[in-house]
């Protein structure tokens, strides 16, 4: 094998690496219960969770009435944030357990795998250029 | 004389290091940032009856501050750690390498060929180093990319073109005290394992006080990134090795007998 197909391989193999690594940050979701104890038609249950979360960035909620804290503020059905600490406050007046899902958004870096295969193009051809083959 | 590529070619094991290296740097730098923070989940409750519920909801911000506080610092270190292990990963890599293209050659005597072939020590000396330098701007040039792409994930940091600059700068020279040191330890010993042995003891240093004099990269990131000042005496003599390192190299080779 020569030197410019090993750096094109080499590029090739961490830009799929880079894709799966995204893929499956991609489907790592927060999953969180709200357990209720009791049911009073006259008191309503306020509730607060503090968790971490696997990234930073977007994240879109799956349940009803929560609210997400951040340190950018308070939030609805959809926030971003940049510390991966949340607080979700739920109001609830129900005998069933509450399930909330946060979803991550995490979009495909495409100009980086590009950057990646080009970059080993481009230096695997320095080598030919150069003469070093 | 041989184009060094065909040397290189011919060697499956050193192909194999070379495509795999920065694979399994940002593999390593990926799996030391993704354990979780273990700031511990809390869960509490409270009755309100309906018509005192909008003022009962100050009572949700409570340790709000210190939780949030508490993951930020861990943040911090998870930020620092990745770093770390680009910088020292692109170290020992390029130090395993240009032993291979280096020093190996060196000992077993394809070198002491070369130059009774072309009797240029420097032109040798130059035409074996000028691959590593490229493939260590590559491996630098790729790593940088994944860390502009991830590190903002993980760290939640913003991380715009300006610092992905530095840190591919920063990542090239770290790859260059690699080949400086291996051809420094090398020339001197004639061994390829003495130089990779070096940069171990060599990153070791870097955890404890010493690693301002003999690693000072990533003294030298955080100065590029945040402010100057950063840059202590003795982080500017650890700059100032690789120069010294590569003269004195330099000068032990063209000094040196070869049969």
């Amino acid at each position: 094998m020569r030197l410019f197909k090993t750096l094109l391989v080499s590029s090739l193999l961490f830009a799929a690496f880079t894709f799966l690594l995204f893929q499956s940050m991609a489907q790592e979701k927060v999953n969180i219960v709200f357990y209720q104890t009791g049911y009073d038609p006259e008191t309503y249950t306020v509730q607060y969770v503090d968790t971490t979360l696997p990234l930073a960035g977007e994240y879109s909620v799956q349940g009803d009435n929560v609210t997400v804290l951040t340190v950018e503020g308070r939030h609805g059905g959809h926030f971003r944030t940049s510390l991966r600490a949340v607080r979700l406050v739920g109001v609830f007046n129900t005998s069933d357990d509450v399930e909330v899902e946060l979803h991550p958004k995490v979009g495909m870096p495409w100009g980086v795998l590009l950057g990646v295969v080009l970059s080993g193009g481009v230096f695997g051809y320095a080598f030919r250029v150069l003469g070093f083959e | 004389m041989k184009p060094v590529g065909v040397e290189i070619s011919s060697k499956r094991s050193l192909l194999a290091v070379m495509i795999l290296l920065p694979l399994i740097i940002a593999g390593s730098a990926w799996y030391v940032m993704s354990e979780p923070i273990s700031v511990g989940v809390t869960q509490r409750s409270f009755m309100t009856p309906p018509d005192q519920l909008n003022a009962s909801l100050h009572r949700t911000l409570e340790g709000l501050g210190d939780f949030f506080y508490r993951v930020s610092d861990v943040q911090k270190d998870i930020f620092t750690k990745g770093l770390r292990v680009l910088l020292l990963g692109v170290f020992i890599g390029v130090t395993l390498v240009s032993s291979l293209i280096l020093i190996r050659p060196l000992s077993d005597g394809t070198m002491a060929f070369e130059i009774g072939l072309v009797r240029d020590k420097k032109r040798v000396l130059l035409y074996r180093t000028a691959p590593i330098i490229v493939y260590s701007a590559y491996v630098s040039i790729i790593l940088a990319l994944f860390a502009y792409s991830v590190f903002p994930l993980k760290a939640g940091l913003p991380f715009d073109f300006d610092k992905g600059l530095w840190l591919f700068v920063v990542l090239f020279l770290s790859g260059m005290w690699g080949v400086t040191l291996t051809a420094l330890v090398g020339f001197y010993t004639c061994e390829p394992a003495y130089p990779v042995i070096v940069s171990f003891l060599v990153s070791l240093t870097s955890f404890t006080g010493a690693g301002d004099l003999f690693f000072p990269y990533y003294r030298l990131l955080n100065a590029l990134w945040v402010d100057v000042k950063l840059l202590n005496t003795w982080s500017i003599a650890g700059l100032g090795l690789l120069f010294v390192s590569a003269f004195i190299a330099l000068h032990k080779f063209e000094r040196g007998e070869y049969y």
